[in-house]
């Protein structure tokens, strides 16, 4: 019995997913994690340093990383990258300015080794805010289809806000890494 | 009685069997011995069974698995445009199988097939662009970028002044033709040259790759972001009551007075100096980048500082404010008055004053002593209210 084997042997029966969130400080990271977890969004102070939740979807157990994206503490990301199955990029799709930025930031992640074999769903959050760029334009500027052909990947247009979407990708994100590290049954 | 001692013995180990005891030797080697045969057994019984069973199941997903693929390469090879759904539904559904089945599946078997599951994807693919021709890409105009242009009409009229000559109204006479990308390129293009002198000089232009500029600009014009731009030494009054406004933005403006009355959902500042800025409620967040010797009167449910120098915040917010290379900024609760002002807190939740205005969290000082990139406004040089 190889060592990916017994890997997969656990993991089935765990039926757990490490799950992380990232991406630029103020696209929503913690306001979608405790909105999908049923919590109160009213007051979230930006994260300084990171949360986590266990959230029980379907039959799996996630446990949702989600990691604080001011500068500052960007460069401690790496330090979550480990075993993560699933990666969630989290974009404000009302600051224009910054898409710049949130592209760099992206691209330099998807570069990790350590993400390699991880599915990659992008929340195009705030769509709810007027004026808000549409999830063909953010997807266009972010050049996500020039992707790495071996990644798992989805945009779906998300609001935190309002809770639209979220299910969505999570579905979508469950599905995909259920299906990649054959726990399906 | 014997039994008795004999379990005794056993639970106490091997290594207390008193070896002065012949009998009892031989008695616990023949235990042993029998032990290890029926273990022996056990294992034989197994292993056999369960490959038996994983052989035959196997063989059973092979015939089934090759069934599901001809049957899929069929259809492929006679594919109109409307069954292309249905026919990635069933590799997908193949692809499951695939999955369900890796558990007892020979390595090799387990390759082949996920080989044979990704050849019907990619070719579905090449079928698919045959078949359907490819969408052209082409921005969509935003439908609130129709009501946008009233916005500038109803705000005060110092307002259309203001802008008449400005950004703003230049963005909106550009949209009114559906811009495609292409389209949208050219037209900053223009843009560029005509307001050369406003655009070029700001550092991080240059920084950037020319066409990223163009990007953004050309998103920039496609969404008509509500603000002011580019302004020096002017008074900047907009009124967006009983409006849906999206952001609002306020970059590169220089000893200007602004006053936002009204709620709008988030606030965007980038690089002010020497700017007195008050706003109303903000029913999400406002981030602000780069600003130096400015007053701020803001209440939002978040507030983010970065790389602001020497600046007095008023605030009303529902978290901890936080800033990030910032130095000599001062803290003080909310002053602004206007016309509404309590209804429109109330609207967006701020009605309550929580004192989290003091409560800042440094980023750039994560110590238990007190930041010495920030301090509370003393009272004494607080101003006492604003009215707009």
């Amino acid at each position: 019995m190889g060592l990916l084997s017994i890997i997969r042997k656990i993991k089935k029966k765990e039926k757990e997913m490490r799950i992380l969130m990232v991406g630029l400080d103020n696209s929503g990271k913690t306001t979608i994690v405790l909105k999908i977890n049923g919590e109160d969004t009213s007051v979230i102070s930006p994260t300084l340093g990171f949360n986590i939740r266990t959230v029980v979807y379907q039959k799996y157990t996630l446990n949702i990383w989600d990691v604080g994206g001011q500068k500052t503490i960007r460069s401690y990301w790496r330090n979550y990258f480990e075993q993560t199955d699933g990666l969630v990029w989290v974009v404000d799709s009302s600051d224009v300015r910054r898409l710049e930025d949130c592209k760099i930031e992206l691209e330099n992640l998807l570069k990790e080794e350590r993400l390699s074999g991880a599915s990659l769903l992008v929340f195009a959050n705030k769509q709810d805010i007027k004026g808000a760029l549409s999830v063909a334009e953010i997807s266009k500027v972010l050049n996500l289809e020039a992707m790495d052909k071996t990644r798992h990947w989805k945009i779906v247009g998300c609001s935190a806000y309002t809770g639209e979407g979220l299910l969505e990708g999570f579905d979508w994100l469950v599905q995909d890494v259920a299906s990649r590290i054959y726990m399906l049954d | 009685m014997e039994d008795h001692s004999e379990g005794e013995m056993q639970r106490q180990g091997p290594s207390s069997i008193p070896s002065s005891d012949p009998s009892m030797k031989l008695l616990s080697n023949k235990k042993h011995q029998a032990l290890l045969q029926r273990l022996s057994q056990k294992t034989a019984t197994s292993s056999s069974s369960s490959s038996s069973s994983s052989v035959t199941a196997a063989a059973t997903f092979l015939s089934q698995f090759t069934s599901l693929k001809s049957a899929i390469e069929s259809q492929l090879s006679s594919a109109a445009p409307e069954d292309l759904s249905s026919i990635s539904v069933s590799i997908s559904s193949l692809e499951n199988l695939v999955a369900e089945n890796s558990y007892h599946l020979p390595a090799y078997d387990l390759r082949a097939c996920l080989k044979a599951v990704s050849e019907l994807k990619s070719s579905l693919q090449t079928v698919s662009s045959e078949v359907v021709p490819k969408k052209k890409f082409s921005f969509r105009r935003n439908k609130q970028s129709l009501s946008k242009p009233d916005c500038t009409d109803v705000g005060v009229k110092t307002v259309q002044a203001l802008t008449s000559d400005g950004q703003y109204s230049q963005a909106s006479e550009k949209s009114e033709s559906n811009i495609t990308l292409n389209g949208g390129m050219q037209c900053v293009d223009q843009n560029l040259d005509n307001s050369s002198s406003a655009e070029i000089p700001f550092a991080q232009c240059k920084t950037k790759g020319n066409e990223d500029v163009k990007l953004e600009e050309s998103l920039v014009r496609n969404n008509e972001q509500l603000g002011f731009r580019n302004r020096k030494g002017e008074l900047l009054v907009m009124n967006v009551k009983d409006q849906e406004v999206g952001e609002f933005t306020m970059r590169d403006l220089e000893s200007c007075e602004v006053r936002l009355i009204g709620s709008v959902r988030t606030i965007f500042v980038h690089r002010l100096r020497d700017c007195k800025v008050y706003t109303g409620p903000v029913m999400g967040s406002i981030l602000i980048e780069e600003a130096e010797g400015c007053t701020f009167i803001f209440a939002a449910h978040q507030i983010r500082i970065h790389g602001v120098r020497s600046s007095d915040f008023y605030l009303r917010v529902r978290s901890k404010p936080i800033i990030e290379d910032c130095t000599g900024v001062r803290f003080a609760p909310y002053c602004l008055r206007y016309d509404g002002v309590d209804d429109d807190l109330k609207e967006a939740g701020l009605s309550k004053e929580t004192g989290s205005w003091a409560m800042v969290d440094d980023f750039k000082w994560l110590r238990a002593v007190q930041s010495p990139n920030w301090s509370v406004l003393p009272e004494n040089q607080r101003i006492e209210s604003i009215d707009a």
